[in-house]
């Protein structure tokens, strides 16, 4: 150790200072000790040393690689020191974390005479420290595991920090790549809508929130909030949350409620026709019955009994295209249902000269559906397509496992086939291919399979004639099971 | 079916005049009524064989049809009654047959038709 200059030239003064000194290094926390060049110990002091166990000046004259081997890291410091390099290193000895620092000592000559170790228990920093580590890395998990895009930015739209979500909508950049960068560098929604929420937060330092729709027709929901960071800083907080499905699903809802609203009218324009109706066919019987012998006016009666019935169908059409589903969907067989089609069909293929066949697929699994309203929605396809299809054709059903968890029918008729650009207009209410339809039957159709959860469509076979595609949802097999 | 009484009570009068002459040609006694008020005054006057009544005499969400039968039925417990209605329901149907109705029928139905189950009833209660 250097002396001090003595300002007062008296040995009596440096004695008091080294004395001074003395009893500040036995109460300071840390640990002060020399080594000899052959590593045996000169010095140790510091309140340091209680931490490993050992009092002040206990281990002098000991050899360190002897009797301190378990304090093992430091003595490769020690050699290090005793051969001319200051050096340190942070090394856990007895269960205590020690920030240890070593240096060679050298006489006037520059010669090493010995090394100097300090040594300062950093076991609470460090503890400390990596609490902290931990905490950053757990916020850096929490904002990851949002599965929307957050950004914080600065209030000129600079970002600072950013989430897995945000980085994977910025594009496949690395996280450092995209920090500091504007959000200028972004073009299309929803960066446009962020920048403009994020500039409207900085401004008026309230939150604001927008939506936007993207290119791929996706809707976002942006919230922007103003942040002090801690720092002091001005900062936003961007959330971005893409609400298509909840979007979906209103309009779904909206649908669904004008749909049950016009249904409601039409049960009620239908029964208010029927009355009449009924008074106008009790007319023709009872004419036709009293006239039956003059030919001439009971053909009156023919013609207007035709258009009587044409009204009737229109309003059970209408009936049936404006009714709620009512029952529950259950799990049921499609085979049932398909056959008991068919034979309300029958007769009606037959007087047209038309075959019926059905190929179900043995392995097919039940179907959620009201069993009623899915008789309907084949009894329309199949007369439907057996009113399209000539005299000696066939109307074929198809039903096998389609996508998972899907049952797909198929109905093929020999027909014409259908215009390509009316292919998605036939389930149209009152659009109709043929004259003496209501135009209704595939309209129902369509609203009875949007009930059942499916899908329905139709397209032109390659070898001519049309088919109509329904896919239903198959029942769970806890469902099935429960029957 | 010569002298069998028939009372028809509708409001829409194209139905009590149709139905009064069919069945008239068919040799029915025919009385008509428009309102329920009407039906229990003819009722109190004479004993029919057959009643057939509708359900609304007074627009959406009536039910007199239902009391004109009950009333015919405790005036004259051997008569029959048809109720008509463009409104099928379980529950309407139960309502009919705790009410004494022999049948309900939903409209439409062709008037032959409807004499045939006329007919039939008529040859059961006698």
């Amino acid at each position: 150790m250097r002396e001090h200059p003595d300002p007062e030239g008296g040995g009596a003064s440096t004695l008091a200072a080294a004395t001074r000194l003395g009893q500040l290094v036995a109460r300071a926390p840390l640990i002060l000790w020399s080594v000899d060049t052959e590593g045996v110990v000169t010095l140790s002091e510091g309140a340091g040393l209680a931490a490993l166990g050992l009092k002040p000046g206990q281990a002098v004259g000991q050899r360190v690689r002897d009797q301190y081997a378990d304090v093992s890291p430091g003595l490769t410091l020690m050699e290090r020191a005793l051969a001319g390099e200051a050096c340190g290193a942070v090394m856990e000895a007895r269960g205590v974390l020690l920030d240890v620092q070593y240096f060679p000592d050298r006489d006037e000559t520059g010669a090493i005479v010995g090394a100097t170790g300090v040594a300062v228990d950093v076991t609470v920093r460090h503890r400390l420290q990596e609490q902290l580590q931990r905490a950053a890395e757990e916020w850096k998990a929490t904002f990851d595991a949002v599965q929307s895009p957050l950004l914080l930015l600065d209030h000129h739209g600079l970002v600072k920090r950013l989430n897995r979500a945000a980085r994977d909508l910025w594009g496949d950049h690395p996280f450092q790549d995209i920090v500091g960068r504007p959000l200028s560098d972004r073009a299309g929604e929803p960066w446009l809508a962020i920048a403009r929420a994020t500039a409207e937060a900085g401004r008026t330092v309230a939150s604001s929130s927008l939506s936007a729709i993207d290119e791929a027709g996706r809707t976002w929901d942006i919230a922007a909030n103003p942040f002090q960071s801690p720092a002091g800083e001005p900062s936003v907080i961007v959330l971005a949350r893409d609400v298509s499905a909840t979007v979906a699903l209103q309009q779904s809802l909206r649908r669904s409620e004008s749909m049950s609203a016009m249904g409601a009218l039409l049960a009620g324009v239908a029964h208010e026709v029927r009355n009449p109706l009924f008074g106008i066919s009790s007319a023709i019987d009872a004419f036709e019955n009293e006239f039956r012998d003059r030919r001439e006016l009971v053909e009156y009666g023919g013609l207007l009994r035709a258009e009587v019935a044409r009204l009737s169908t229109l309003m059970n059409d209408l009936l049936e295209y404006g009714r709620p589903a009512d029952a529950p969907l259950g799990p049921g067989r499609l085979e049932e249902v398909v056959e008991r089609a068919l034979h309300s069909c029958a007769r009606g293929a037959r007087q047209k000269n038309v075959t019926l066949a059905a190929e179900l697929a043995p392995d097919l699994p039940p179907v959620m559906m009201d069993p009623d309203r899915l008789v309907q929605v084949f009894q329309n396809v199949l007369q439907n397509a057996v009113q399209h299809t000539p005299g000696g054709g066939e109307v074929r059903v198809a039903g096998a496992r389609g996508a998972a968890g899907e049952v797909r029918c198929q109905v093929m008729d020999t027909g014409p086939g259908v215009r390509p650009q009316d292919c998605a207009r036939v389930f149209e209410p009152f659009f109709t291919r043929r004259s003496g339809g209501t135009g209704l039957g595939l309209s129902i159709v369509q609203r009875i399979v949007d009930e059942h959860g499916g899908r329905v469509r139709m397209d032109n076979r390659p070898g001519g004639g049309a088919v109509v595609t329904i896919d239903l949802t198959a029942a769970p097999p806890e469902a099935a099971d429960a029957r | 079916m010569e002298g069998v009484r028939l009372l028809v009570v509708d409001d829409e009068a194209l139905i009590t005049f149709a139905m009064s002459r069919y069945f008239r040609a068919l040799g029915f006694e025919v009385d008509c009524a428009s309102e329920q008020a009407e039906a229990e005054r003819l009722l109190a006057e004479r004993c029919y064989d057959v009643v057939i009544a509708d359900l609304r005499l007074s627009g959406l969400g009536s039910t007199e049809g239902l009391h004109v039968i009950a009333g015919a039925r405790e005036r004259c417990p051997r008569a029959r009654a048809i109720l008509l209605t463009s409104y099928g329901s379980p529950a309407i149907e139960s309502a009919a047959r705790s009410c004494g109705a022999a049948a309900t029928i939903l409209k439409p139905i062709a008037l032959p038709q409807l004499a045939e189950v006329v007919s039939g009833l008529v040859r059961d209660g006698t």
